[in-house]
């Protein structure tokens, strides 16, 4: 408590790096603990990346669409499954029709649901042909017409891109946010020093750097670990290693306390 | 209590020596590239004793007090601190020239790093203590400070009262009156040397006035350029 207690004071007199050592020491272990999850957020902000090629089906509306997408996502291979309600297929009809100048909507039957079936992009031409054949003996072949296959509507640079983020882009942030804890943790550390210099010149106390410093950044660690522990996601031999190289970097680079001014 | 007890203590002779010694220095030398800080230095400082260490600027005193508080090593010759001699790590604490403090903080908060609750069984008698002392060296009303506020003689106080609280059982001091009048020279002694009596505190004070010295009851030994010239009590010097 007496060296966690120190450690806030100095905090309190050093509050851009003491803040920033605290929230980065929290923010790693979260991170490094879930980051396929990060990951994969950061991935989800581009949909289009995720989707590979893709085909729509157009099905009568009695159909039990749900249960039709229930079993396709099953399916390996398949991506993402989405039903195109009754009123769009209408509106993108007339649309057609209109364009084409045929405007007889009477005689039109609009009671049909659309489905947008996006594929892993890993999904080679005989597996998408298998999809596309369960999907017709699941409906029933006269009630479905499929649409071709399209191909993945990413560019071609920002799937490059993506595909170096999905590489190194997790390990790139996790070093990143690690090389800010160490500036945070260098520039405490100095004050950290002074106050433990004090400390021992006026206290029977011994290894006080250590302790005030591996206090502070221990209680941010266990409530990294505490906030990770609902999440299903967690990688805890990664939290496990963060903590490991926290502790070996400040063993490392505390030494007999000095004055430096 | 300790005030009163401290008033009129002066008079009273303290003890200067005992036969444990406490630190054995044998022909110790510090050399910074060239120069040589210190030579051949042999020297035994005995528990309970006070020492004062005269020489002019750059004689070697400082060197001296680093050997003595483990933050230098001597480059050759032996020295053998308490826990070589009396098999036990004394307690240390020091004043030094340059006083070391916490500039963004109070007086009375520098003064709080010597509260330490394996010498004091609680705040209280700290706090009792530390009243006791900032009245004695005449600083209670100017505790409120910050450092960066407070002049040279209030620091040096500052720090002597730091050092004493810790209750060591050696203390080092650098040129503790520099900023001082010769009142409150002698003031601080009369401080030192009642901890000295009562508590058997080893002191070690680097000063280079020597006229202050003579008026002082201890060992004194000179250095002049690095080397030991005089050894002897202080009042015969």
């Amino acid at each position: 408590m007496f060296y966690l207690k120190n450690f806030f004071k100095i905090i309190k007199d050093n509050l851009l790096s003491g803040i920033l050592l605290s929230l980065i020491s929290l923010i790693i272990v979260i991170y490094m603990g879930n980051i396929d999850l990060f990951k994969n957020k950061i991935i989800g902000l581009y949909p289009e990346y995720l989707k590979g090629p893709y085909f729509y089906a157009l099905l009568s509306a009695t159909e039990n669409h749900s249960r039709i997408k229930r079993k396709m996502l099953l399916l390996p291979g398949v991506n993402k499954v989405s039903i195109i309600g009754k009123n769009e297929v209408k509106n993108q009809t007339l649309e057609i029709l209109d364009n084409l100048s045929m405007g007889q909507e009477e005689e039109f039957n609009f009671e049909y649901r659309g489905m947008e079936i996006a594929l892993d992009r890993d999904v080679n031409a005989r597996g998408q042909e298998l999809i596309r054949g369960y999907l017709k003996r699941l409906a029933g072949e006269s009630n479905i017409t499929l649409g071709k296959v399209y191909p993945p509507s990413i560019s071609k640079k920002l799937k490059e891109n993506l595909d170096i983020f999905n590489k190194y882009g997790g390990m790139a942030i996790g070093l990143c946010l690690f090389l800010v804890w160490l500036l945070a943790f260098f520039s405490l550390k100095q004050k950290v020093k002074k106050v433990s210099f004090i400390i021992e010149q006026y206290q029977r106390k011994r290894g006080v750097e250590i302790k005030i410093i591996l206090s502070g950044v221990a209680l941010f660690y266990i409530i990294g670990c505490l906030i990770s522990y609902p999440l299903p996601t967690t990688q805890w031999y990664l939290v496990a290693g963060v903590g490991a190289v926290f502790f070996a970097i400040m063993a490392l680079l505390s030494g007999r306390p000095s004055w430096e001014s | 209590m300790l005030q009163n007890s401290i008033r009129g203590f002066s008079k009273k002779r303290p003890v200067t020596s005992s036969d444990d010694t406490l630190f054995s220095l044998e022909d110790v030398s510090v050399t910074f590239g060239n120069l040589k800080a210190l030579e051949s230095v042999s020297l035994d400082i005995h528990q309970g004793e006070i020492l004062f260490v005269t020489g002019s600027s750059g004689a070697g005193k400082t060197t001296l007090l680093r050997l003595l508080a483990e933050q230098l090593k001597p480059d050759s010759g032996k020295i053998l601190l308490p826990k070589d001699l009396i098999g036990v790590r004394l307690f240390i604490s020091q004043v030094f020239q340059d006083l070391k403090f916490l500039m963004n903080k109070t007086c009375e908060e520098n003064l709080f790093h010597s509260f330490d609750k394996k010498v004091y069984k609680n705040k209280k008698i700290f706090l009792g203590e530390m009243n006791d002392l900032c009245k004695i060296l005449g600083i209670t009303d100017r505790l409120h400070l910050k450092m960066e506020q407070a002049n040279g003689g209030l620091k040096q106080k500052v720090a002597l009262i730091r050092a004493l609280l810790a209750k060591p059982e050696v203390i080092i001091l650098d040129e503790p009156t520099g900023s001082l009048d010769v009142d409150n020279a002698r003031k601080i002694y009369e401080v030192l040397s009642y901890y000295n009596m009562k508590k058997k505190l080893t002191i070690i004070w680097a000063s280079h006035n020597r006229e202050l010295v003579k008026e002082f009851t201890g060992r004194i030994i000179h250095l002049d350029s690095g080397k030991l010239v005089y050894t002897g009590h202080a009042c015969f010097i």
